[in-house]
Formats: structure tokens, sequence, C-alpha cells
């Protein structure tokens, strides 16, 4: 399992992740500055700037996410189509282990990208303005490594159902949707009963990625958060595992 | 697999959806409500809405604040909050839930004068209890200043009732000989009544002349209207 995991990491080493991570790199220098962004979904309802996601870790959240959809979502159905499904089950591992495996392997490869790329923003940030660079605050975002697990476990669970470009599409529409899920429990306010019944049976029905890209300050919010994404990936990985184990690999 | 395993696996994900759903109500709560200042956040979240939904989350957010002051009222036992927190609940509501809301409202208080609008506005003619007959009972309990207010105020819904209804209504008024500003329009419109259903020439004649009698009431308040407006 590990190895199937360490063969996704791998594929950092590809020329198209060099031009990500110099990418990245460049976005977190030029947001390194004091920029925050109000966007409704993404940050308090407050203006107080203070709790706002900032803009650099925002976008690196979201280029990571992209990455974890393109990389989760392509990787099975590419063994499957290059036949190396075959051999990589010819060795002693299970159809489950190799899924687990993969969606390590795509979670650990756009963890270890986005925490590269949010500490280059924190050294660019200090460099900038050393007196104005708030050390617990700033590691907060690092706690966002931990919600790419259920982005990714979206990604490889759709893979197992599809081939690589409609899982791909799939993938981010489902991911996209999901991120307006937090406004259901706010909108169904406006309905009456018998709709918000029915919204609120869709809304259980999908993840709620609202909740990972916020910030949190209490304890338990951050206990919360991190029990909502691992169950989430476990869930997800779960589907995903069992559909791959029965299914014809044809 | 055997058995135990089986029990255990199950287990297992009873935990895990457990804490799934338990972690995504605390991130909800967190979300919708934040560290105690929801009010600040809804406002600004309908702020963020499309206008129609606005209204409608406004709305909302008025009729749960009617509700906990309704139920602070009734809590501390205050007669006046309690009228003034059912009205309000009330006009926040529309059909069905503000007829119950005011029915509710002159049902705690059947004998006091502040329930009038209540009773007016739960008043049908054909209804079991609230008809005609029960809101003649009712003005009985008041002074005659009050019960003019009442028969003044029923009249928006008597003009719509039957023509029987009109007729039990034409004969109490003219029966008190009620005088005042607001009784001009209705004795206008009794005249009409009164022709409609072919009343005798006295009966004619007795509404004519309170209505000249509440025209000079009519004058006198737009006079004083006038002055006032005019200081």
């Amino acid at each position: 399992m590990l190895t199937i995991a360490r063969f996704t990491f791998l594929r950092i080493f590809e020329p198209a992740f060099f031009f990500l991570i110099i990418f990245g790199t460049v976005i977190s220098y030029v947001t390194s500055g004091t920029q925050t962004l109000d966007l409704s979904f993404f940050s308090e309802f407050t203006s107080d700037e203070k709790n706002n996601l900032d803009m650099g870790a925002l976008i690196v959240i979201m280029l990571s996410s992209i990455i974890a959809i393109f990389v989760g979502s392509t990787e099975i159905p590419r063994d499957l189509n290059t036949r190396m499904i075959n051999i990589l089950l010819s060795k002693p591992i299970s159809r489950k282990k190799y899924v687990m495996g993969r969606f390590l392997g795509t979670w650990a490869l756009t963890a270890g990208l986005y925490t590269f790329w949010i500490t280059v923003l924190g050294v660019f940030r200090y460099l900038n303005l050393p007196d104005l660079f708030e050390f617990k605050s700033f590691g907060l975002n690092f706690l966002y490594i931990v919600s790419l697990a259920p982005i990714s476990a979206v990604a490889v669970t759709i893979s197992t159902f599809l081939d690589d470009v409609p899982a791909m599409i799939v993938s981010f529409l489902f991911i996209s949707i999901s991120f307006t899920m937090g406004s259901v429990p706010i909108i169904i306010k406006v309905f009456p009963n018998e709709f918000a019944n029915l919204i609120l049976l869709f809304y259980y029905l999908l993840p709620n990625f609202t909740y990972l890209f916020r910030s949190f300050e209490a304890f338990y919010q951050i206990l919360a958060f991190l029990c909502y994404c691992m169950t989430m990936s476990v869930i997800f990985i779960k589907i995903g595992t069992t559909h791959f184990d029965e299914r014809d690999l044809l | 697999m055997s058995k135990t395993p089986k029990i255990l696996i199950g287990l297992c994900w009873i935990l895990i959806f457990a804490i799934y759903y338990s972690s995504e109500l605390i991130l909800r709560v967190y979300y919708i409500h934040g560290e105690g200042n929801s009010k600040e956040q809804m406002e600004s979240w309908a702020n963020k809405l499309p206008g129609f939904l606005t209204e409608s989350l406004k709305s909302q957010q008025k009729t749960e604040e009617a509700e906990k002051e309704l139920e602070e009222a009734l809590k501390n036992n205050d007669k006046k909050k309690i009228i003034d927190a059912y009205y309000k609940l009330g006009d926040e509501h529309e059909g069905e839930k503000r007829l119950e809301t005011f029915t509710k409202l002159h049902e705690k208080y059947p004998q006091d004068i502040s329930t009038n609008k209540a009773l007016i506005f739960i008043f049908d003619e054909d209804h079991e209890k609230y008809n005609f007959d029960y809101v003649v009972t009712y003005a009985a309990l008041f002074k005659r200043r009050h019960q003019m207010k009442i028969y003044a105020q029923v009249w928006s819904k008597i003009n719509r009732s039957s023509l029987l209804t009109q007729e039990k209504y034409m004969n109490i008024v003219l029966k008190n000989n009620f005088v005042s500003a607001d009784f001009f329009y209705i004795y206008e419109s009794l005249e009409s009544l009164a022709f409609k259903i072919k009343a005798s020439l006295d009966i004619e004649d007795k509404i004519e002349a309170l209505k000249i009698k509440c025209l000079a009431q009519l004058k006198k308040r737009n006079e004083s209207k006038i002055k006032r407006s005019g200081k």
C-alpha cells in the first residue's frame, strides 16, 4: 500500500509539477503582503479582518485542491488503460490496498506541495513584514493539509467508477457543489418546512467543504474540523475500495 | 469472517458516522451562529443573498424575535407585554398562523378590551364561536366608548358578510345611537343597506339623522387636525 502511495507521490518529480511548484512559489511571493479576502463562502461574515482567510493561503489551497482532483481522478484510470493494474495487482497487494495507496499518495503529494507553498508564503511574509507576522495565526494554515484528504478521497473514489476525463469533470463538479453546501442551513430558513426537509436530505448526502476552509479559534472547532475531514475521507475511501474490489478490471 | 470481527466492524462504522455527523453539527452551528453574535452574522448573510431571499430571511428573523419576546413575556406573566408580543407575532405571521395566534391571544384574555383587534381579525359570521353574536356579547362587557370602537372596527368585516348579519349589525347600532366621526361612513353604507333590504322609513330617517350628527363630529375632528398640523 505504501509503495503504491510512494509511486503516486513520486509524480512530484515530473516536469509539469516543477512548473507548478514554481508557479505556486511566485503566487506565494506576490500574495505575501497583508491582503485579506472577504469571500462569503470562505471567510467570516463579519468584516473583522483578523478572521478572514488570507488571500495567499486561499490561492495556495485552491491550487492544491485542483492538483488533488487532477492527480486523484487520473491515477487509477491511467493504470487501467495502460494495463499497469495487472502488474501491480500481481504483487501481493489487494485491490483495496491499491486504492488506499493511491489515495494516500495523492494526499501526500498535495499535502507536500501545499506545505512547501505555505512555508514559502510564511517566509516571504515574515521577510516583508516581520513586525506584523503572527506565528500562531499563520501556523493555523497548516491545518488545511487535513482538508486536502477528503478532496483526494472524493477524486480517487470517483476515479474507481469512471474513466480519467469524466472522473476529473465529475470530481470537479462534485467538489464545487460541496463548496456551496454551507449556505444550505441558512437558505432553508427561507423555504417552507416541506422544501426545507427535502433540501436538508440533499445537504446530508453531500459533504460540506465550506466548513473546511475557514478560520478556527477554539480547540473544539479544530477537533471537529479534524474529525470531519478524517471521517469523510474514510467514508469516501470505503465506497471507492468496495466498488473497486468488485468491479471488472477489463 | 467470524461473527465478532463483523460486529466490531459494524460498531466501528457506527462510530465513524456518529463522529462525522457530530463534528458536522459542531461546525455547522459555529458556521451559522458563530461566537454568539448570530444576529449580526445572519444580517450580514441576508445582505449577501438575492433580494427576494433577503426579504424572506429578514421576515423569518423578525418572527423568531417576536416568538422569543412572547416566550419572555409569558415567563414574566406581564399582561401588557404578553398582549403586545402576541400582536407583534401575529403581524409577522400570515394566513392560518396569524389567525391561530390571534385566537390564542383572545382566548387568553377574552374579557380585555386590548384583545378587540384580535377578535375582529378572527371574526367570521360562520364561525362556530367567534361570530356576530359573540362580538355583541363581548362588546357588552365594556363601556359605551369602547363599544363604539368595537362596532366601528368590526364593520370592515361585517360589510363583507351576509345581508342578515349586516341587518343584525344595523339594528344594534341604531338601537345604541352611536355617534362618532368613525360612524359617518358606516351610516352611509347602512343607508344603502336599508334601501337594499327595503327597511322601513323610520329606520332610514334614523340613519340619516345619526349620519348628520356624525358628519358634524367628523368636521370637528378634521378641523382640529388641520389646526394641529398648522401649528
